[in-house]
């Protein structure tokens, strides 16, 4: 049924059905966990006697309004080229009408879904809908979510704050540019500020927000106001061209020096204004009538746009004196280089590319998306370590995706393409990255872990790298690097832990020889264990799955919603590491004992086309009935804990080819 | 019409000729074909097209520099150095031509999207042969672009080296590889170890250390001819430390020509004569591996060529020269170079792994996953290649196997190696 609604091969552009798959990837998935559960009787649905048709019925409306949702959101940042066939898809689907296709945006290079406020918000809802339909309680309640679902709320359909920041950036830019000498920057200031606020996220009324405007666009006025004017901006033009701006801008985009000079003064007010509002602008809502804040706010502010200005300016440019005072915690003082838009605003780049000798050890060291080392993603392309690299720098701003930054660079070589070979080779430039890359500190910034886990979800003000490898191998054919996985299934009493070694691992376990491979597989394999079952107290993660009995797989914090009471919370995380430590001991000495046995089956494996092999270890564990019991609300004992972790039994051992997950 | 405007008449209309034909010539894609130029990895396509573009934009500013002179020579003498600065002009507009047509030429063998994936995984797999040695040495390593072409030995167009136009320095190194050695072109790294030997300064290191160190074991004129193929030789050693035996039978297969030609001195030829050539690379096999198949070759090689149908002058030199191949042997691969960072090449690409029982344990130990795993083809492409070659070498009835394996490999590294 839902093939229906499935975007037909060939209608449309490759990198359009690339986007649209990974949506339509996701809506089969959800649909066959809901026929699972309907088929077991476990889903509130199937509680109320809905044949599987039925509920696929129902699942259907959910779809319509996510794929209207997506249509519309990414008609805007499609290139304009895929934009027509885009609406004729969204016709097609019959989601789209005439009035919608007519009101593309401007034109963007942009294939993928982008890491934007919005693209989130669709995903989360849609989830929670799927969730909310799946557990209602009765026909009513599952109408009501559909219903809800449905609509769109006018706001939504309007609000592009992206849209609105880079207009009102462009707006910054000429009007600033055009101010001259002595002329007041505050009103043009304060126009700038407002878009920028709504994309961080502060919680802060709307006459709070009006106040704090104003203020700042006065006191920031002052701060840049030695830059308004000719003369201003042509001395501060010339320092940026010294300092590199040529280098990493093609020809045609480079712009007169007053629109050269005010974008970075724009630049410069963004990440003041961001770097304020992480200080926290909730306590300044009632600013107007507390001098003392006033004062505060402005010491805040003129800290922050001197570390901007620290980033978006040579540093001959900078008070000396003031570097010098604040050389102890600021970031990268006295840099002649600087942080400039890319090209006009859609990220920013590092006007220096860094020569860096990288090692293995170094490499192995540095962890890049999905806690990936990095030696394991250069070495899937063939580099060999050591090497001397380029390596150049990149920051997020308000609408960067990594795909943007990879086609947009047009002049880096291994770059230039919005496709994932490109963009995958985009990495955080955490501090522990900067470290082992031998980098500047400050060029480095630590960020949310929600920001490091995958390549599409990316922060505002993250920094990354991109190493430049000449001859060298693109987008490997097994990408996926090792890892354990680990299902503790309630409902069958079984543990099921998946050691699964890339491509490149296990054809390197093989090459060793049956003499040591097996040693060299537990070696390796120990430490992603050790990684994913310290995770395990946590409850579900990316690499550990909860399935319960009545509700199918849980995710993180779901689980923990479930769970009543911190009394009962610490007694599963408990309970949970103790499975960890049981199951610790168990697999390392169970690895080594079959892979000795029949190294034979696994080098068989390795000979399959598939990418990888998995070790599938099954431990039938009644013990876990503890664990379903403190699920339910029922306190275990210290003693049944226990008993519970030492009940592990030897498990039984699969080898398969490729990458396994049940 | 006087003598001086009838002169300007005539510069000024050559001169319009010749700037419609640098219009002509201004875009690569005049020379190839945009899907040949697609098929070239993404950063050796780069590099070639911006110097190659700076190659045109020297031609333009030319053109324009003497519809300048001509505009502004106000007398006959003025016309007439304007006439011989046109002259010279001609000459620079066919050298860049050429220059064009050459790389031209090369990316057009590139239209057949399965031959253009082999010829991808050549350019990397060249690329890796020089990057262990350069590498270590804190080398840049040149972009490779491998064509195809007619004709029995490979060659190079060494990257660094000055171009026909005399302006241009060749940007990437450019290796013809032979169509009947498409599958088994160990001389890619021989035409690789002349780039090296190029950036290294090996080939003139090395012939002083063959005055050197030759010096009282043989006669004067012997170790000569030997230092004056020190170019060729080095290229053999660099071929045999990365490909070993398989790189041994191939050179063979080529120079097996007629009785005349194994056996005959040819003055000014870089290569050593056939016949010690082929027994110098059997004496490497058996200075770093002992006994083995390459006896065989040997005893059959004297056999089919025997010493006595040499004339009287090359006789006594293959002789002499045969009782110095130990000493060229250790020469070859056991000396320290200062090219090397006081190392033996040996040091840096150590031969081992080319061993024949290496090779036959790591084929038993890896099976059919040597050939379909995108990680052998990405980790190991030189050591793939010296395998593909030895087994041609030992088993040439499973050749047709052996080149299906080949292709699969290649093809694969082929489709990964990023393209434009």
């Amino acid at each position: 049924m839902f093939e229906t609604f499935a975007p037909q091969p060939g209608t449309v552009g490759p990198q359009f059905e690339e986007f649209f798959g990974k949506i339509w990837r996701k809506v089969k998935s959800i649909a066959r966990t809901a026929v699972d559960l309907a088929k077991k009787g476990l889903g509130a649905l199937a509680k109320l006697g809905l044949p599987i048709g039925l509920l696929l019925k129902k699942l259907s409306r959910l779809v319509r309004p996510l794929l209207n949702r997506v249509v519309r959101f990414a008609l805007n940042r499609l290139p304009a080229s895929l934009r027509p066939l885009a609406t004729i898809l969204g016709r097609r689907l019959g989601i789209l009408n005439e009035s919608i296709s007519g009101e593309a945006g401007e034109t963007r290079g942009e294939e993928e879904a982008p890491t934007t406020p919005e693209a989130e918000t669709i995903a989360r809802e849609f989830d929670a809908s799927i969730a909310s339909l799946l557990y209602a309680r009765d026909e009513t309640q599952s109408e009501a979510v559909l219903n809800e679902a449905a609509q769109e709320t006018p706001a939504e359909a309007e609000a592009n704050p992206l849209g609105e920041l880079d207009a009102a950036r462009e707006r910054f830019v000429t009007q600033f540019s055009q101010l001259q000498n002595g002329e007041n920057a505050e009103p043009v200031v304060q126009q700038f500020i407002p878009a920028i606020l709504p994309l961080l996220r502060i919680g802060i009324t709307v006459v709070g927000r009006q106040r704090i405007v104003n203020f700042l666009a006065g006191y920031l006025a002052k701060l840049i106001q030695s830059f308004v004017g000719p003369s201003a901006a042509t001395m501060l033009s010339r320092a940026l061209v010294d300092a590199g701006l040529r280098l990493i801008t093609l020809e045609a985009e480079m712009e007169p020096p007053p629109r050269m000079a005010a974008r970075a003064v724009a630049a410069a007010l963004e990440d003041a204004v961001r770097r304020v509002a992480n200080f926290g602008f909730e306590q300044f809502e009632n600013l107007e009538q507390n001098l003392e804040d006033q004062r505060l706010l402005e010491t805040v502010a003129s800290e922050a746009f001197f570390e901007a200005s620290i980033s978006h300016f040579p540093s001959q440019l900078l008070d000396v004196q003031r570097l010098e005072d604040r050389e102890m915690y600021l970031e990268s003082p006295g840099q002649q280089e600087f942080w400039a838009y890319r090209p006009r605003p859609r990220y920013k780049k590092y006007t220096k590319v860094f020569q860096v000798a990288l090692t293995r050890q170094s490499a192995a060291q540095i962890r890049s998306f999905g806690d990936q080392p990095l030696d394991a993603f250069l070495r899937a392309r063939g580099v060999r370590l050591p090497a001397t690299v380029k390596v150049h720098l990149y920051e997020a701003i308000p609408g960067t995706t990594l795909s943007r930054i990879a086609l947009l660079e047009k002049r880096v070589p291994g770059l230039g393409s919005g496709g994932e070979e490109a963009w995958s080779k985009i990495h955080p430039l955490t501090v522990a990255a900067a470290q082992g890359l031998q980098l500047p500190a400050g060029l480095s910034r630590d960020t949310s872990e929600q920001y490091l886990e995958s390549r599409n979800r990316i922060g505002i003000g993250q920094r990354f790298y991109y190493i430049e490898i000449a001859q060298s191998v693109g987008r490997g054919e097994c990408v996926r690097h090792s890892q354990v996985n680990v299902t503790i299934d309630l409902r069958a009493s079984q543990v099921r832990t998946g050691v699964f070694f890339s491509e490149a691992d296990a054809q390197r376990i093989v090459a060793t020889g049956p003499a040591v491979g097996a040693m060299a597989a537990a070696r390796l394999a120990q430490g992603l264990l050790g990684a994913t079952l310290h995770s395990i107290g946590t409850g579900p993660s990316r690499h550990v799955r909860l399935i319960r009995e009545a509700t199918g797989e849980l995710e993180g914090e779901e689980f923990w919603q479930r769970i009543a009471g911190e009394a009962a919370k610490q007694a599963i995380r408990w309970l949970l590491e103790e499975l960890a430590k049981a199951l610790m001991r168990v697999l390392k000495a169970a690895l080594i004992r079959h892979l000795n046995a029949r190294f034979a089956e696994f080098s068989t494996a390795t000979r399959h086309p598939a990418c990888g092999v998995t070790m599938t270890f099954l431990f039938n564990h009644p013990g876990l009935r503890v664990l379903h019991a403190a699920l339910a609300g029922r306190m275990p004992n210290m003693g049944d804990v226990r008993a519970a972790a030492r009940a592990l039994q030897f498990p039984s051992i699969q080898i398969a080819p490729g990458f396994v997950w049940r | 019409m006087n003598e001086e405007a009838a002169l300007r008449t005539q510069l000024s209309r050559q001169l319009a000729h010749w700037r419609a034909a640098v219009v002509t010539i201004d875009d690569v894609d005049n020379f190839a074909a945009p899907e040949a130029w697609a098929r070239v990895e993404r950063y050796l396509n780069l590099a070639l097209r911006k110097q190659l573009a700076g190659t045109m934009a020297r031609l333009r500013l030319e053109v324009n520099g003497l519809g300048a002179q001509l505009a502004s020579a106000l007398s006959l003498e003025q016309l007439q150095l304007v006439r011989q600065r046109l002259l010279a002009f001609r000459q620079k507009y066919v050298a860049v031509e050429t220059t064009l047509d050459f790389y031209g030429d090369a990316v057009n063998t590139r239209t057949n999207p399965k031959l253009a994936s082999i010829l991808r995984s050549l350019d990397l797999i060249a690329f890796r042969s020089m990057e262990t040695v350069l590498r270590p040495l804190g080398k840049e390593v040149p972009p490779v672009l491998t064509y195809i072409d007619k004709g029995l030995g490979a060659s190079i167009l060494k990257a660094g080296v000055r171009l026909w136009d005399g302006g241009t320095i060749s940007p990437v190194a450019a290796i013809k590889i032979t169509r009947h050695n498409l599958y088994r072109p160990t001389s890619l790294i021989h035409e690789t170890g002349h780039q090296v030997a190029h950036i290294l300064g090996w080939t003139e290191e090395f012939a002083a250390a063959l005055g050197h160190e030759l010096a009282g074991h043989a006669p004067a004129e012997v170790i000569e001819a030997w230092m004056e193929t020190a170019s060729e030789v080095v290229a053999d050693i660099y071929a045999f430390v990365h490909c070993g035996y398989g790189a041994v039978a191939a050179l063979h297969d080529v120079v097996a020509a007629d009785q005349g030609t194994v056996l005959r001195y040819l003055p000014g030829d870089p290569h050593p004569i056939p016949y010690i050539r082929v027994l110098l690379n059997v004496e490497y096999c058996r200075r770093m591996f002992g006994a083995g198949p390459w006896d065989a070759l040997a005893s059959a090689w004297q056999r089919v060529h025997p010493l006595a149908n040499a004339s009287a002058a090359t006789r006594r030199f293959l002789e002499l020269s045969v009782a110095l191949l130990p000493r060229l042997a250790e020469l070859s691969l056991i000396r320290r170079m200062r090219a090397f960072g006081g190392r033996a090449i040996v040091d840096l690409v150590d031969p081992a792994p080319m061993r024949p029982d290496a090779l036959a344990q790591w084929s038993q130990q890896l099976g059919t996953a040597l050939h379909t795993s995108p990680h052998w083809a990405i980790t190991e492409p030189v050591r793939l290649l010296a395998l593909s070659a030895y087994q041609m070498a030992i088993t040439p009835e499973r050749a047709t196997e052996i080149a299906q394996n080949y292709e699969a490999w290649t093809q694969r590294l082929g489709s990964m190696v990023q393209a434009a």
